[in-house]
């Protein structure tokens, strides 16, 4: 495939990653799941160009992804007990410059991605060799760091002092019951066949719009607050120095959870967050911005590296089930790619965060409301009725980490609890123990 | 030092125990112990030891709403007696007898359990006329405020904050109680309005005058945005309480007390006068190598007990990560109680820089991290790293070493400028910093 | 009005109210309850229909390349196809095996630590079992694998019954279960274990015991590995096509070979060689000729002693071992089995060492051709060609040509630079009418 079919079929995937990625509670990986479901992936899009199809996408999501973080996060003070910077700048009028901010720090991403490029063959591959063997270590340590770092926020003005304790550690409680809720659903899902086999790709579809889809727009179809009118120029307040330091650790975390399985980019950020120490609003917006940019996309780029590829993500698994890139012009193209995706991005998202600011105060509660009933159909499309009971049993799960006070990305363990019981050869255990297999 | 700082140091520790590593491929993560030791000493404290802390003092001057986690709370008019003089509340009931001047109005407001003059003073009488649409005879109305007492009568006084007062009085009293019983322990809690939105204010201890002072800041956001930049009206914008007995403040800024939550300080009698001791639970105990010894012994025996053929290699690491957690601390301001029970008091840290630093985080992180590399390299049968074990360590280390050389020389350079002031203030900003740190703020 | 503003007039609304307007109050410790509640319920009633809904029994040409299937749990049922991969070079043992249901073919992996309980377990599969698992399949571009994912859901059903004795193996015997017991004639580390040569008194058996055993029984194997000819034993095991073609029998694990006993050697002459056909001798004597056979890769030897003269063959290995000048001035010890007459040697220890003396290059004639020679000269030249090396010896009355291969001449280059006087020890050959000295292992070469 020459160039210019690279530059179509990247545009290409662009327009779909921007035309669904602003929704909340919508991934793009929905998008790609639907597109495998219906044969759309292999009828539509020729095999060599699915990958840079998929890179398009994923780009355009890692930019206007913020769009639904900013406009459509407004949660309620009486529901969840602390507001995270973007939506203060929200309710402060300052939606759009959030958004600003975060994309320069995913612009900042695109550069500082695109640059490693050609430096991963040489590194990745002593780090894949090295550390491949310990991913359970690592996965493991995250997750017990994830508990043990926990704000107990509850209980502070307890007189009692038993109580202020238990108060408190009610939070680690709901944290650990989440988890493990979490995990027990997604090992039933992932080891027996409620879900169809046949549509084995996309059964995590439905438990992760359970988890953090739905939830997300059940808050906000609760809310009471209202949204102001919001400021849309394009200014920034903010200093170089904040924003290069938030740049670095969102970079530095999204390698992290790009490279090891199983971690998020929300995991990477917090330890990148931890080890660069680093403050301020726009600094955590900057760093999420690099973050996510280079965690979805750089994961997906490493399949790309000759000689020194790794399947790392959905998209990544996906694409290699049905067009693994081969050639180093290919791995050139990637790179070519990803900065002509980043750039028709950002103008996109600006754009497209203008249009929202003016319409969010007004029809907030109509679009989570129009979501949800998408999320639903979609669920249903993928994995039939039996994938809503599933996601709707996810969602209930999600609603209670926002309820019991405690982080939402416990509900990551659906996935990693079922990982690390069979990295630790104990899937059998847990099968006999819940009655499951012959 | 950041949290994951420390347990990363735990895990580096860890790695160079062979069989701990080794466990690793039969599905055994015991390896992962003394990471968790080494983040034990903060955990200890912010996790446990702070819940149990006694408070002497508890002064909340905007207690919750029940079931609404914010200010103000609605009280009774029969409630409002002298012990809550000065505390932001809210009262409901029937307007009568209104008198509007400009600047100032007053209405006597009446509910099921008695009456009181409710007075809105110069912007408040405007917010609140704004708020409700104006007050008239029969309205049934909400105001928020204080009680306070003007010739001995009782007055509500409208306002979105409490009176300085509240705090001030009490923050003089404790260190009074401090002088008196030998040491007091205060928690200061914070103004939680509507919107995760808080009213920030100030204590300033003037050692001095012998006075403490508390002053009502303006209207933020959680992290710190201010939203209303007006400053509070003149007749509670400051307060001022004396102190019977001396006191001595180390750290030349002012409490802040913003978002997140509120604070501890503590004050402790030292032969004629009473010091300040921030965040006095935190490094108590925890962080003391007599700990981390006695901690990793119970780890052992634990393991033991359970049969354990790590037992050995376990505890050391533990003991080790456990130690790691305390050197790092010892580069900062604040220092440890480094052999609790043996010593009382804090011995202060080397100054090489705050905890919160981002290069004295970094640069520590990447040598763990290295350290972390080189032995799972030397842990495989065929190390994908063919350099020799010394060589390698050497090369991960380098960057690390590179950056720590920097800390060094800014040390260096800066220490002649320290004076006794400015390093009791970074002690105390290191505080703060871990402290926001667990709870969110940073 | 600016968010700001909006935010603003929103608190003091909530400070300042008119008429009675209770707060929006959100129970969220009921809520919490609920939803723990409504969680607890929601599990129960999945792991109920996960109970009754456990992995289908699938086909391999049905999943083999449907990138839908990615991370779906299948059974599987098949049968093993070629011998297991089992390998711990990373630290963690993996082991890997090919399974057929006759709709197509399906690489299964058992990764570390269920691969360990596998080998502990005996659960090793081989060629001809039959395998039913609970695999998550992985599919690829180009190919599709599967995980097993837990040992209790995988079910080996091993060839079983008595295994039969033979003494020779067919390809028709593949994939049943025999027995061999004989004399090991050879014995050799290959890629995937030690390879034996079995005599079984009626023929000879390739037995293969794999690597893997050295997981199992490190002890076991190292003896096996250091199998001297001669060495007695027995092997139950499955026969197995290499290359589809050539059978041989692989043990399933340790306690499928034994070895019964060491071989027993009989101190002889020359002259008595004959008489022991079959056995394992030991017997002293000079060598008197030597010549190189192509077509077996090894030596002919005329070895002499006081009762006689007699023939051995020497394999390229065993013949690299002995020193030419030791053995131009000493007996040398043979150890070997006698084949038709022929002493095959796996042994040849020269019994005193050189005596220093040499002859001069003059003296080397044709009539001298496959004796062992010591000459002394300086390098006039060397040759190197594809495969081999010619150097000339320049020396006492003349010259000489030295012949070696190239491996001999790799491992003597530094010594027989030209110019350089050296001692040289091999055996006479006329090549071409031209008299030469063959150098037939780095060990003739001294400066």
């Amino acid at each position: 495939m020459g160039p210019l079919g690279v530059v179509v079929w990247t545009l290409f995937g662009v327009l779909v990653g921007l035309g669904f990625s602003w929704m909340p509670g919508f991934h793009v990986y929905n998008v790609i799941a639907l597109l495998a479901v219906t044969g759309g992936a292999i009828t539509f899009i020729p095999q060599e160009a699915f990958p840079f199809f998929v890179l398009g996408a994923l780009v355009s999501f890692a930019y206007s992804s913020v769009i639904s973080t900013v406009y459509f996060s407004v949660a309620d003070d009486t529901m969840i007990f602390m507001l995270f910077p973007t939506q203060r700048y929200l309710v402060a009028g300052r939606g759009h410059e959030a958004v600003l901010v975060t994309l320069l720090g995913t612009l900042a991403g695109s550069v500082i991605l695109a640059a490693s490029m050609p430096v991963m063959p040489l590194i990745l591959p002593f780090l894949r060799d090295v550390l491949n063997q310990f991913i359970t270590v690592f996965l493991s340590a995250l997750v017990v760091f994830m508990f043990m770092s926990e704000w107990l926020k509850m209980g502070e003005r307890e007189e009692n002092r038993l109580r202020r304790f238990l108060k408190a550690w009610s939070q680690i409680a709901g944290g650990v019951f989440v988890f493990l809720a979490s995990g027990l659903l997604g090992f039933v899902v992932l080891n027996t066949d409620i879900l169809p086999s046949s549509v084995a790709y996309v059964r995590l579809t439905p438990l992760f719009l359970g988890f953090f889809g739905l939830p997300w727009v059940l808050v906000n179809l609760l809310s009471g607050l209202p949204v102001g009118e919001q400021d849309t120029r394009d200014e920034v307040s903010t200093d170089w120095k904040g924003l290069l330091s938030g740049v670095f650790g969102g970079a530095l975390g999204g390698y992290i959870a790009a490279f090891f399985p199983l971690i998020t980019g929300g995991m990477g950020a917090l330890v990148a967050g931890h080890i660069t120490s680093q403050r301020g609003d726009d600094t955590f917006m900057a760093s999420q911005g690099a973050n996510r940019f280079i965690y979805y996309v750089g994961a997906f780029l490493f399949l790309f590296l000759p000689a020194a590829s790794l399947t790392r993500g959905s998209a990544a698994w996906l694409v290699s089930s049905i067009y693994q890139p081969k050639t180093y012009q290919e791995y050139v193209y990637s790179i070519g790619a990803l900065l002509l995706a980043s750039g028709v991005s950002f103008i996109g998202t600006v754009a497209l965060s203008k249009l929202v600011a003016r319409i969010v105060g007004r029809w907030f509660k109509q679009i989570s409301l129009a979501v949800a009933v998408l999320l639903v159909a979609i669920a249903w499309a993928l994995t039939g009725p039996m994938g809503v009971v599933v996601m709707l049993i996810a969602a209930v799960i999600g609603a209670s980490s926002v309820f019991l006070n405690t982080r939402r990305s416990y509900c990551l363990g659906v996935l990693i609890l079922p990982v690390l019981v069979s990295m630790t050869g104990n899937t059998g255990v847990v099968m006999k123990l819940l009655g499951l297999g012959v | 030092m950041r949290g994951l700082t420390h347990y990363i140091s735990g895990l580096a520790a860890a790695t160079f125990f062979k069989p701990l590593v080794a466990a690793v491929a039969h599905g055994n993560l015991a390896i992962l112990i003394p990471a968790v030791y080494a983040y034990l000493p903060d955990f200890l404290d912010f996790k446990v030891w702070k819940f149990f802390e006694k408070w002497d003092f508890h002064v909340d001057p905007a207690p919750h709403e029940p079931g609404l986690n914010r200010a103000p709370r609605r009280v009774k008019v029969a409630q409002l007696d002298g012990e809550e003089r000065y505390r932001f509340q809210r009262i409901e009931g029937r307007v009568s007898q209104v008198s509007d001047r400009p600047g100032r109005l007053e209405f006597t407001l009446t509910d099921d359990t008695g009456s009181i003059r409710v007075v809105a003073l110069e912007r408040d009488r405007d917010d609140l006329l704004e708020a409700t649409g104006g007050v008239a005879e029969g309205d049934t109305v909400g105001v928020s405020g204080y009680l306070d007492y003007v010739d001995g009568e009782p007055v509500f006084v409208a306002a979105d904050a409490p009176h300085p007062m509240y705090v001030a009085e009490r923050v003089a009293a404790a260190i009074d109680y401090a002088y008196e019983h030998g040491e007091a322990r205060v928690k200061v809690e914070n103004i939680r309005l509507i919107g995760d939105t808080y009213r920030r204010y100030l204590i300033d201890l003037d050692g001095d005058s012998q006075t403490v002072r508390v002053v009502m800041g303006p209207l933020i956001a959680l992290g710190g945005m201010p939203l209303d930049e007006r400053p509070a009206p003149a007749h509670r914008l400051v307060a001022e309480a004396r102190t019977r007995h001396r006191f001595v403040k180390k750290y030349p800024k002012p409490t802040v007390i913003g978002g997140f939550s509120g604070t501890s300080i503590g004050f402790r009698r030292e032969g004629d006068v009473v010091e300040e001791v921030f965040l006095p639970w935190h490094r108590e105990w925890s962080h003391s190598f007599t700990m981390g010894a006695f901690l990793a012994a119970l780890l052992y025996l634990a393991a033991t007990a359970l049969g354990s053929s790590l037992a050995a290699p376990l505890a050391l690491a533990s003991m080790l990560g456990y130690w790691a957690h305390i050197v790092e601390d010892q580069l900062g301001y604040m220092g440890s109680n480094l052999f609790y029970p043996f010593t009382r008091k804090r011995t202060p840290g080397l100054r090489l820089g705050e905890s919160g630093s981002p290069v004295l985080n970094f640069s520590t992180a990447l040598l763990m991290t290295g350290f972390i590399f080189a032995n799972l390299n030397y842990a495989l049968p065929r190390p994908p790293v063919a350099l020799p074990y010394p060589q390698l360590l050497a090369a991960v280390s380098a960057p690390s070493a590179a950056l720590y050389g920097y800390v060094v020389a800014k040390w260096l350079r800066e220490r002649r400028a320290e004076e006794e002031a400015m390093i009791e203030e970074k002690a105390v900003e290191e505080a703060l910093e871990e402290e926001n740190e667990e709870i969110g703020a940073a | 009005m600016s968010g700001r503003e909006e935010r603003l007039r929103l608190i003091l609304e909530d400070l300042y109210t008119r008429g009675s307007k209770p707060a929006r109050r959100v129970d969220l410790r009921l809520l919490a309850l609920l939803s723990i509640l409504l969680s607890v319920s929601g599990l129960v009633v999945v792991v109920t229909l996960g109970q009754a809904a456990s992995a289908p029994l699938v086909k391999i040409g049905d999943v083999y390349g449907n990138f839908l299937m990615n991370y779906a749990t299948v059974r599987v049922r098949g049968k093993v196809t070629s011998l297991p991969y089992v390998d711990n070079s990373t630290g963690r043992l993996l082991i890997r095996f090919p399974i057929s249901d006759g709709t197509g073919e399906l690489m299964l992996y058992i990764y570390s630590p269920l691969s360990a309980e596998a080998l502990r377990r005996g659960l090793l599969p081989l060629p001809g079992d039959i395998v039913d698992a609970e695999v998550q399949l992985r599919v690829r571009e180009s190919y599709t694998y599967g995980i097993v994912q837990a040992l209790s859901a995988f079910r080996l059903e091993k060839i079983s019954g008595e295994p039969v004795p033979v003494k020779t193996l067919s390809p028709g015997m593949a994939e049943t279960l025999v027995e061999v017991k004989g004399s090991v004639s050879r014995a050799r580390v290959v890629g995937s274990g030690v390879l034996l040569e079995v005599d079984t008194g009626g023929g000879y058996v390739d037995v293969l015991v794999p690597k893997y055993i050295s997981m199992m029984d490190p002890g076991l194997y190292a003896k096996v590995a250091a199998l001297q000819p001669g060495s007695l034993v027995r092997v139950r095991g499955i026969v197995y096509l290499y290359k589809g073609s050539s059978p041989e029998v692989v043990p399933r694990g340790p306690r499928d070979v034994e070895i019964l006993g060491a071989p027993k050697i009989v101190e002889a002459s020359v002259a008595e060689l004959p008489g022991h056909e079959g056995e394992q001798v030991r017997v002293v004597a000079r060598i008197a000729g030597v010549e190189y056979l192509s077509d077996r890769r090894g030596y002919r030897l005329v070895i002499t002693d006081s009762t006689g003269s007699g023939e051995a063959f020497a394999d390229r290995s065993v013949m690299e071992r002995v020193d030419p000048f030791a053995a131009f001035s000493s007996p040398v010890l043979f150890e070997g089995r006698v084949e038709g007459g022929v002493l095959v040697v796996s042994s040849a220890k020269p019994l005193g060492g050189w005596n220093g003396s040499t002859v001069p290059i003059s003296s080397v004639t044709p009539g001298m051709k496959g004796r062992i020679v010591v000459v002394k000269g300086s390098v006039a030249g060397v040759k190197q060609l594809r495969t081999v090396a010619i150097a000339t010896l320049r020396g006492e009355g003349g010259e000489l040509k030295l012949f070696m291969p190239g491996s001999v001449y790799a491992g003597v280059k530094d010594r027989l630079r030209e110019g350089a006087t050296v001692t040289v020890a091999g055996y006479v050959d006329v090549y071409r009418g031209q008299v030469e000295i063959v150098l037939y292992t780095p060990l003739g070469v001294r400066p």
